[in-house]
């Protein structure tokens, strides 16, 4: 018999979804805070395999996972030393260190990766979760996987969007172990490198990146859509006007995305990530001039993504690729580029 | 008669063997074998501690019936013999201490009607039925937690057929992981034996798997999508964590032909194909309520043969 528990801490309490049925044949799946899960998964494993003995622990983050860790080393009284390129919302950067966390900021990505590489060849101790290569950090979802087929059965559809393509990776590795047939759906941020657009600076923390991280199995992935930041923002409000939710970017992003594909396919049933709430990265959604005069407030969406039918084909707006579970190379882009 | 040192003495007074005669009543105990598990592996309990578990797959065509008929003296006699059935003796033994008989003895009579060598569980299947008969012998009713207690203890790891109700059972430690508070959902199981020359895994010897970090996560999807099928009653979604439980425990315990036997699973429409973790026995899983049924059966036996599997047996769990 199962009956209600009472959590022993805010992390615990966050390691699990709740699911939210939003239309007929799309569920939610929304985290109090969705990074915790990896962060506590790769600190966990690493006590078990002895590489945390010294507590200490350096990563390079630019949001999310960052904030994640801190929070679990905190809890775990772990000395954690944050690397930030510049740029890093000073709002978050408060928050880590208000979590005990040395916060550092250099320059870019590249500079903070030197540093680790530099620090940890003099310290042999340092613990360097680094969520962008470890397999750990997919790894972390079967819980996720486990919640999902435990509260609908087999699900036709993941759509997520995408940082480091842990969560989407990993749970639909997890699920495809039942269900072959699982569509994978990415949502990734216009100018970002992950599906082979070249990047762009200047785009919302979570959703997308600016390198390309091995946790992103594209061989997974059968169908991308590009969203842009002022897009991701009115589709966050949207998610607030018909639901109530206040969730961050990366979730309206996703919401845009799994709206249109639910629509599309009312035979099938799909379950989209909500990783965040609004109030962790961003001052607000709601502040109309701010977001006015940074050029990122829209009052409508449009109702269908452009359907691009490669990577590089020039858009400006949500846009939708038929990936067909290819690889990165596949698509020949240093070809393209060059003609 | 001539007396061992250690035994009772002679009863001589008339109201001892009155009282003796009242107390022995022949103690029945059955229990069905089981056919491997649907899912094995290692799974996180309510601690968030990692343990092994399992769960059963119960095989009602086959049973073990013990009769137990106690006596004063502490000797503890076992048929067919003490050697054969080390395990249930030592169950007989436990469950006498268990209710507090340490210094009493007795009878222990095992009938098993599973076919030899086939690994259906043979060795938990007599300790049930035994533990079940010694404490019918004094009217005891042991609830299922105590009686898996015992068996674990008898025989280092049990399957759960103690159980009438599906449970993830930690078969190590003897305690339930998880229980989902209603049976399995109906099945018909095309079973047959990939090694008539194995006679199940001495738990004692053979080391338990040894799962990877990411083996243990893969687990708990499975969890998730048996719980449901547990749930909705639902032999499809049994069927595919069965099959994925079997692949992923493979490498462990390989049967013979199982790339092939799990083809021929997919070709015929079966809902999946289940393994004993410990035993050699393989099923394949059918949906009892499809309309071709008997048809995909008796192609799953001809096929099976095809394989090198000539002797197949079927069986049904699950109320219909
Ligand atoms: C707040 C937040 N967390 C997590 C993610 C997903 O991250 P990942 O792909 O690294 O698992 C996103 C992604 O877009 C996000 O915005």
């Amino acid at each position: 018999m199962v009956t209600r528990v009472v959590h022993n801490s805010p992390i615990e309490a966050s390691l699990l979804p709740t699911f939210i049925r939003l239309a007929k044949n799309l569920v939610a799946a929304t985290f109090g805070f969705m990074k915790l899960i990896p962060a506590t998964f790769i600190l966990e494993q690493a006590e078990k395999d002895e590489r945390l003995k010294a507590g200490k622990i350096i990563e390079t983050t630019s949001g999310p996972f960052g904030l994640a860790l801190a929070i679990v080393a905190a809890q775990r009284n772990y000395s954690l030393t944050l690397l930030c390129p510049k740029g890093v919302d000073p709002a978050i950067l408060e928050q880590m260190a208000n979590l005990g966390a040395k916060v550092e900021v250099l320059l870019d990505q590249q500079e903070c990766i030197d540093q680790i590489q530099a620090r940890r060849s003099k310290d042999r101790e340092l613990f360097w979760p680094s969520q962008y290569h470890n397999p750990q950090n997919s790894g972390s979802y079967a819980g996720v996987a486990e919640a999902i087929l435990e509260a609908m059965g087999n699900v036709d559809c993941l759509i997520g969007a995408v940082g480091s393509g842990g969560s989407l990776c990993g749970t639909g590795k997890y699920l495809r172990l039942v269900g072959q047939d699982l569509r994978v759906v990415a949502v990734d941020a216009m100018g970002s490198v992950l599906f082979g657009k070249s990047s762009v600076p200047g785009r919302l923390p979570g959703m997308g990146n600016g390198v390309m991280p091995t946790t992103l199995e594209h061989r997974m992935v059968d169908e991308v859509h590009w969203v842009t930041s002022s897009e991701a923002l009115c589709a966050a409000r949207r998610l607030h006007k018909f639901h109530g939710m206040c969730m961050g970017t990366s979730s309206g992003a996703a919401f845009l995305a799994s709206s249109w594909w639910a629509s599309k396919n009312p035979d099938k049933t799909a379950v989209v990530f909500f990783p965040d709430h609004s109030s962790r990265l961003f001052t607000s959604l709601f502040c109309k001039e701010t977001l006015q005069a940074a050029d990122l407030w829209l009052d409508e969406l449009p109702s269908e993504p452009k359907e691009i039918s490669h990577p590089r084909e020039e858009s400006n707006r949500w846009s939708r690729l038929e990936w067909a579970r290819r690889s990165l190379n596949s698509w020949e882009l240093a070809r393209e580029a060059s003609e | 008669m001539e007396r061992h040192p250690g035994t009772a003495p002679p009863i001589n007074d008339e109201a001892q063997i009155e009282e003796m005669l009242i107390e022995t009543v022949l103690g029945v105990g059955t229990c069905e074998a089981h056919h491997g598990e649907l899912l094995q592996g290692m799974f996180y309990n309510n601690n968030g501690d990692i343990t092994r578990g399992l769960v059963t797959l119960p095989c009602p065509i086959f049973h073990t019936t013990a009769k137990f008929l106690p006596t004063p003296q502490p000797e503890l006699h076992v048929l067919p013999s003490k050697i054969a059935k080390r395990k249930a003796a030592r169950a007989a033994e436990l469950t006498l201490e268990f209710t507090q008989r340490q210094g009493s003895g007795g009878l222990l009579f095992l009938g098993n009607d599973s076919p030899e060598g086939w690994g259906l569980g043979s060795s938990t299947t007599d300790v049930v039925s035994t533990i079940r008969a010694v404490a019918d012998a004094f009217s005891i009713s042991l609830s299922s937690d105590e009686v898996a207690r015992i068996a674990v203890k008898a025989e280092v790891a049990s399957d759960s057929i103690m159980y009438a109700d599906a449970v993830l059972f930690a078969q190590r430690e003897g305690y339930v992981i998880e229980s989902y508070d209603r049976e399995l959902p109906p099945m018909e199981i095309v079973g047959f034996n990939t090694d008539p020359t194995f006679a199940g895994i001495d738990t004692l010897l053979h080391p338990p798997a040894n799962y990877s970090w990411d083996e243990i996560e893969a687990f708990r999807p499975l969890r998730g999508l048996l719980k449901r099928g547990i749930f909705d009653q639902d032999p499809n979604l049994i069927g595919k964590v069965a099959t994925e439980s079997a692949r992923l425990n493979q490498k462990f315990l390989p049967k013979p032909r199982f790339a092939d036997i799990l083809q021929l699973g997919e070709e015929i429409g079966a809902v999946g194909v289940q393994v004993a973790h410990s035993g050699s026995v393989v099923g394949i899983i059918f949906d009892p309520v499809d309309n071709q049924l008997t048809r995909k059966m008796a192609k799953a036996v001809a096929a099976l043969r095809q394989l090198g599997f000539p002797a197949c047996h079927r069986f049904r769990v699950g109320a219909i």
